[in-house]
């Protein structure tokens, strides 16, 4: 194996390693009153890093210093079945996109209202997703939100966001016409 | 008052209009979960907790222990019938049920999968009704360091059985014990890894992490992938169930046996999910089965192990919530914040208590209702349910980020839990990137505080002194089988070595989850 290959095996270890040392860190310089004799709010912590530091420490190692991967290939069966379980990624940028959208949702919830975000967020998650029939896509962005707002604040009886002036004049329209006053 | 009295009572609360109402309910969201591919019983409990909110504490249990129940059985039809494992745990079908079924025997095969997730289900129930009063008995004796190793046992069994790597598993643990210990320290008051942001001062949410982990992480990676769902001819849709002959069961009957008592016996143990179960009954018929070599080829055997540990892992994990108050799997932790949430604490008091000892033997008698129930709708309306596999995969994804992201604002009308859940989310996908398994993280999520504040009150009580935790019987006992379960790997994988490298057998071929 290169060596390119071989940091980029052990990376995600160095990352948790690197994770491990700086909470270890800060639970060294947790603020707390001593009491003598006693263990303090920092012993659980520390003992968890230290052990994560350890293992990721051999994790690095045995992932740095690992033979190349054998010839002999897991049974056909197993390899097969795992890969109907959990096929390749491939379309990383997707996910990508998911979360960028869904991070865009939350940010724009408290000022669109629920409805309106969700209408948004629904068609773009939908097209992200690869559904691209127009009318199914718009469809489902009007649909859902609406049921979710019957259902959650007309059963369950939580109050979704309705945004800031003049977005919650929609959702208060809308709130009038499923019948949550 | 008798156990069977107790029972009675209890089934008279189930066949209560709105109990059965939502039992039934259960049941259909447990099958629809299992049988897509993404979704999962796990993801199925977590997204109906918020409708739990408003009921009473009994249909609550009651809907979430029947979508539990049926998703361990809805997966066995898209496995055999369409070659698709809507769980993990649902991958051993394939190998004996997809062969009988494409050697034209799919009705059998049904049949097969139905019988033993009617057996696995009732026998592990009724064990633990006969059980559940003697271990809150001896959980009435326990005290801090037996909970700590309680805990303990749970935690290393997860790592020792949850994947390939046990680097990975380990780190994964210690990723969710770390989470646990996030907010203000209950012994002095300390603000842990809250980095000055007041939502952390709180703790992270249970709920937050599986639904992040198991709902958006999930979602997030079914973006990436190219999942195509072929379900073949509609013919398939149109195929009865058999059942097996008395004289195909007598034939059976060592793996009938083995199987019920291992499903039972692992379901017990905190961290052994469905899957794990059902992978391990395979695997032990697999090494000991009177037709082994024949095993793969679309034998009964190969369909009723694995069907049955993971049914029967169902009841087994009750019992430790019920009698310890530990949830062992992912599950019964939504099952625990459900209890939680209607403010009755699961443990050894349940039962001592009247009312709360009604509302166990419900749970008990739920339990035998679900597994009978979800038989029925098997064999009459599992055909209208599988038609969940029609809708495209990109509606579905849009369908599940909503409930998760909805419903984590429910739980406390509060941005900051939908923020977090966003995270384990991201957290959730960058795991099944790197292949760390999440069901250590989850279960070190779980256990964490329980493991903390006994760990903490026994060291405090004993002057510091680590002994403590091996010098009774139970905690002895539970300790060295957490040092076994983690050295087990090491053992096995040395003894492989020195037996020139096995190669990897089928039943280590899946992934796990904490079903």
């Amino acid at each position: 194996m290169r060596v390119l290959q071989r940091v980029k095996a052990s990376a995600p270890y160095m990352i948790v390693l690197a994770a491990g040392a700086f909470l270890y860190y800060k639970a060294d310089h947790f603020d707390f009153a001593h009491a003598p004799g006693r263990i303090g709010p920092d012993a659980w912590p520390k003992l968890i890093l230290a052990l994560m530091i350890a293992v990721a420490m051999w994790g690095v190692v045995t992932a740095f210093f690992a033979k190349e991967a054998s010839q002999s290939s897991p049974p056909v069966e197993a390899e097969e079945a795992a890969l109907l379980v959990h096929p390749p990624e491939v379309y990383p940028w997707f996910v990508w996109f998911g979360v960028a959208a869904t991070l865009a949702f939350l940010f724009l919830l408290p000022i669109l209202g629920f409805f309106i975000a969700s209408v948004i967020y629904v068609a773009i998650f939908t097209y992200i997703a690869r559904y691209r029939n127009p009318v199914g896509v718009l469809a489902l962005s009007l649909l859902l939100p609406l049921v979710f707002m019957i259902l959650f604040m007309r059963i369950v009886y939580v109050a979704l966001p309705i945004g800031i002036a003049p977005f919650d004049t929609a959702s208060l329209a809308l709130m009038s016409m499923i019948g949550v006053h | 008052m008798g156990i069977l009295h107790s029972l009675m009572i209890g089934f008279s609360h189930v066949f209560m209009p709105f109990d059965l109402f939502v039992l039934l309910i259960g049941l259909t969201i447990g099958m629809a979960v299992s049988i897509m591919p993404g979704l999962g019983l796990v993801m199925g409990v977590v997204l109906a907790l918020p409708f739990t909110y408003k009921m009473a504490i009994e249909p609550s249990i009651i809907l979430l222990t029947a979508i539990y129940f049926a998703g361990t059985y809805g997966g066995c039809f898209t496995a055999i019938l369409y070659r698709i494992p809507g769980e993990p745990m649902d991958v051993p079908l394939l190998w004996d049920g997809y062969s009988m079924s494409r050697r034209g025997q799919p009705a059998k095969a049904l049949g097969w999968a139905l019988f033993a997730a009617l057996i696995g289900g009732l026998v592990s129930s009724a064990v633990m009704v006969a059980l559940a009063a003697p271990l809150s008995a001896i959980a009435l004796k326990f005290d801090s360091p037996d909970y700590f190793a309680a805990a303990f046992f749970g935690l290393s069994t997860v790592v020792s059985l949850a994947g390939k790597s046990m680097v990975k598993s380990l780190i994964s643990l210690c990723v969710g014990l770390l989470v646990a210990t996030v907010g203000v320290d209950s012994i002095y008051g300390a603000d842990r890894f809250t980095f000055g942001v007041p939502i952390l001062r709180d703790g992270v949410q249970l709920v937050e992490v599986l639904v992040g982990m198991y709902g958006l992480g999930e979602v997030f990676t079914r973006l990436g992938q190219d999942v195509r769902i072929s379900t073949g001819s509609e013919s398939n849709l149109n195929v009865g169930t058999q059942f097996p002959s008395l004289r195909e069961l007598l034939q059976i009957k060592i793996t009938l046996f083995r199987s019920t008592v291992l499903g039972t016996l692992l379901g017990i143990v905190p961290g052994a999910g469905a899957t794990i179960t059902s992978f391990i009954s395979y695997g032990v018929e697999k090494q000991y089965g009177r037709r082994k070599k024949m095993l793969g080829s679309g034998l009964p055997e190969g369909i009723v192990a694995p069907q049955i540990g993971s049914t029967a892992s169902v009841a087994g994990h009750m019992i430790p919530l019920l009698t310890l108050g530990i949830p062992g799997s992912g599950a019964t932790a939504v099952i625990l914040a459900a209890f939680l949430l209607h403010g009755v604490q699961p443990g050894p008091m349940l039962l001592t208590d009247p009312a709360s000892r009604v509302l166990v033997y419900t749970i008990f008698a739920s339990m035998f209702a679900s597994v009978i129930g979800m038989c029925v709708l098997g064999f009459f309306w599992i055909r209208v349910v599988v038609r969940v596999l029609m809708i495209p995969q990109g509606i579905l994804s849009a369908i599940v980020v909503m409930f998760c992201l909805v419903g984590a604002f429910a739980n406390r009308n509060n941005m900051s839990d939908v923020w977090m859940i966003v995270i384990f989310g991201i957290l959730g996908y960058v795991f099944e990137k790197f292949k760390f398994p999440i069901s250590p993280m989850v279960l070190g999520a779980i256990l964490g505080p329980i493991g903390e504040s006994s760990f903490m009150r026994s060291m405090i009580a004993s002057n510091n002194d680590w002994t403590t935790f091996f010098v009774a019987p139970i905690r002895g006992v539970l300790m060295a089988g957490a040092i076994a379960a983690l050295l087990y790997p090491l053992l096995r994988a040395a003894y492989s070595a020195v037996r020139g490298g096995g190669r990897p057998s089928a039943q280590d071929g899946g992934t796990t989850a904490l079903g």
